[in-house]
């Protein structure tokens, strides 16, 4: 009987009623499930042990060489602290024995935990434990030789990075660089290339002519750079593969600040003509140049967008030197900088969230980080001259060179994009204008 | 005749409300069964209800991940209050014992941590361990506190001061993913049932899926769980008598304002 009150009808609700009155008032709080949210928190390396990896009857060296090789690449990160092995508690055969004994590598100070082994065939064993969680986390097996051991534990130290941070590791790169040496007023400067370790370095060009800025390829087998070779700036190109080197195209100007695109077919470079300079684009297949910017003043230091759709540089259309976004298709460009002071070579990071920046203040210079529309400036180092920013094929570390002082001499450094873990790099030689290779580089 | 039966239906319903009181009162462990239809946590609540057998929280740990079985090499017998700050590896100090022999005496993985089954005795032990770190647990934690109450304090609500505390101890624990592309979209849910005596007994991601499929996500809800597992926020900073408002939390780590 629709729409009738019943006194039945009535049940439920009074009961209903006094129910939710009662439990409200009551025993609410107990009940409703505590949600905590947590938005402080530190920002510390990640305390990693790195085990001795227990090694067969002849391949101790090897075995050694990677556990330190991994060590450096962690804790060269600035992402990672690791334990010092001294420290250790379970020894090397009852962690092959028992696998790891969690509560010892806990007890001293480990939240992650790298063991591994390798066999007499070379082969390298390794698995990454979360020592708090009492878990693998994740293991791989690879060939190594004496010739590779080292890339080995790169490419090691890439999976366990990739694993605890979410980014891709950079460990498996290489750096050019140009090497200086000499007195600053007869400074001799040779294209050089090393391990982003600053393992394997050799030099490739022989010095007798002045170069700056090498920029790699997409496929890091070409090195763009501006050569003093025929007596005046000009982008050159040299093959990693061959050692050959060769102009890029001719022309009546000088021609510099040269940077691959994202699909390797192009160069964008700097062309001074007629005391103009603008910005080309450069077809590597046809060498047929593009005009970009068409303006009276000075545009320069052009890097792409990752995607390459876009072209950030430096102009001082303005009356100072700010810097510009615009599309490689052409169009009008957008400037994203207003602060005070110089701004100079940007350089757009791989995975397109920031532009790497130079900033010279009050004869200071900075080094910053931006979005690329123009928000969130940042910087995250000083010094009294620090430039050439490059970036790490993660898009997490710069690489730049740096001097203290007045006739130090560069050295080269790298830093985490939040501004901590600053590291020096080990040169040989005073160096400059690094610039980071793509992944997986090493050959 | 409707008013007499409404009155009988009032007086009915009065004395359901009293059954209910009672049982909220005099039965703690019940209350939390209402709550499945309410929150999103059903499966949590559910394992909840059925290991804690007694009507105290207390003895909720052999959740953990060993079996109850009695840790043989017990760093030391439960004590007394008197907490001396040990350092803080008490663990390392027994330690290298076990370690050097290679194989029979695997025991020292049986971890101390599901030891206290007993009741009320393991807490100051636990304290002991970290009364050094967490200066605030002790004098809350003392026990019989929750046995002198007469009213059900463990159905309270964690108080402001009590949830600033727990947040202001996990953030000393949780190593922040730093400069992770998009960081404002990694905010991390963790569905987390906690032990009596504040470990936890589990602890679930909710968003299952991404932490399968998205590694940046995947290692921010990482260090999230190493932040709840972390030595240094074991135990958690609760109060202890209110177990019933805690021993179901979900935990939301929001990196968005640190970058």
């Amino acid at each position: 009987m629709p729409g009738s009150t019943s006194p039945l009808s009535l049940i439920p609700k009074a009961f209903c009623s006094a129910l939710c009155v009662v439990l409200c008032l009551l025993s609410a709080p107990a009940w409703a499930q505590t949600r905590v949210v947590i938005s402080e928190g530190t920002m510390r390396p990640i305390p990693i042990a790195v085990a001795p990896f227990v090694a067969a009857p002849g391949q101790e060296r090897l075995a050694q060489e990677v556990v330190q090789t991994i060590t450096a690449d962690l804790t060269g990160s600035g992402l990672f602290a690791t334990v010092d092995p001294r420290a250790f508690l379970q020894d090397p055969a009852s962690l092959a024995a028992q696998g790891p004994d969690f509560e010892q590598w806990r007890a001293v100070g480990a939240e992650a935990l790298v063991t591994g082994q390798v066999d007499p065939a070379g082969r390298v064993a390794f698995r990454l434990w979360d020592v708090l969680g009492g878990q693998q986390l994740t293991g791989k097996v690879y060939a190594a030789t004496a010739q590779n051991r080292r890339r080995v534990a790169h490419i090691a130290a890439d999976v366990i990075y990739e694993r605890l941070t979410g980014e891709a590791g950079y460990f498996d790169t290489r750096i050019v660089y140009v090497s200086e040496t000499g007195p600053a007023t007869r400074r001799v400067k040779r294209l050089a290339i090393m391990d982003q370790d600053g393992a394997n370095g050799r030099t490739l060009t022989d010095g007798g002519a002045m170069v700056l800025t090498p920029r790699f390829s997409p496929n890091a087998q070409l090195i763009a750079y501006m050569s003093y070779e025929t007596g005046q700036p000009q982008v050159f190109l040299y093959d990693l593969n061959t050692g050959r080197r060769e102009l890029l195209g001719r022309f009546s100007g000088m021609t510099f600040a040269p940077r691959f695109a994202p699909d390797g077919r192009s160069v964008v470079m700097s062309l001074a003509r007629a005391g103009n300079t603008d910005i080309y684009v450069m077809d590597l297949a046809s060498r047929q140049p593009r005009r970009l910017t068409n303006e009276p003043s000075i545009e320069t230091a052009p890097s792409f967008s990752p995607d390459g759709r876009f072209v950030t540089f430096e102009s001082d259309r303005s009356g100072g030197q700010q810097i510009y976004v615009m599309p490689t298709a052409g169009g009008p460009a957008k400037r994203i900088t207003f602060g005070q002071g110089r701004y100079a070579t940007p350089v757009w990071s791989p995975r397109g969230d920031l532009i790497a920046f130079t900033r010279l203040y009050q004869g200071q210079f900075y080094l910053g980080v931006i979005k690329p529309d123009g928000s969130g400036e940042r910087l995250i180092t000083q010094a009294w001259h620090v430039e050439g920013p490059t970036w790490a094929p993660n898009g997490r570390r710069i690489a730049y060179f740096k001097e203290r002082r007045a006739g130090q001499g560069a050295r080269l450094y790298t830093i985490d994009i939040t501004g901590h873990g600053e590291r020096a790099l080990s040169t040989p030689t005073g160096a400059s204008d690094p610039a980071w290779s793509p992944p997986g580089s090493q050959r | 005749m409707g008013q007499g039966f409404a009155g009988r239906l009032v007086g009915s319903g009065a004395a359901h409300v009293v059954v209910i009181v009672l049982l909220i009162v005099g039965l703690p462990w019940l209350v939390p069964k209402p709550t499945e239809p309410q929150t999103i946590s059903v499966e949590i609540v559910g394992d909840a209800g059925a290991p804690p057998p007694s009507t105290r929280p207390i003895p909720t740990p052999p959740k953990a991940d060993k079996p109850p079985t009695p840790p043989k090499p017990r760093p030391k017998p439960p004590e007394p209050k008197p907490q001396p700050p040990e350092p803080k590896p008490p663990e390392a100090a027994l330690a290298p014992k076990p370690a050097p022999d290679a194989v029979p005496p695997p025991p020292p993985k049986a971890k101390p941590k599901p030891k206290p089954k007993p009741k009320e005795p393991p807490k100051p032990d636990t304290e002991q361990e970290f009364g050094a770190l967490l200066k605030n647990l002790a004098p809350d934690a003392a026990p019989g506190t929750r046995d002198s109450k007469g009213d059900n304090p463990s159905a309270r609500a964690m108080d402001a001061g009590e949830m600033s505390a727990l947040q202001a101890q996990l953030a000393q624990c949780w190593n922040v993913v730093a400069g992770a592309r998009d960081a404002q979209t990694l905010a991390v849910e963790i569905e987390m049932t906690i032990n009596a005596d504040r470990t936890v007994a589990q602890a679930k991601i909710v968003d299952s899926a991404r932490y399968g499929a998205d590694p940046a996500f995947r290692a921010a809800a990482d260090s999230a769980m190493r932040a709840l597992r972390h030595p240094s926020c074991t135990p958690l900073d609760l109060p202890p008598e209110k177990y019933d408002a805690w021993k179901h939390i979900t935990f939301v780590f929001d990196p968005k304002s640190l970058l």
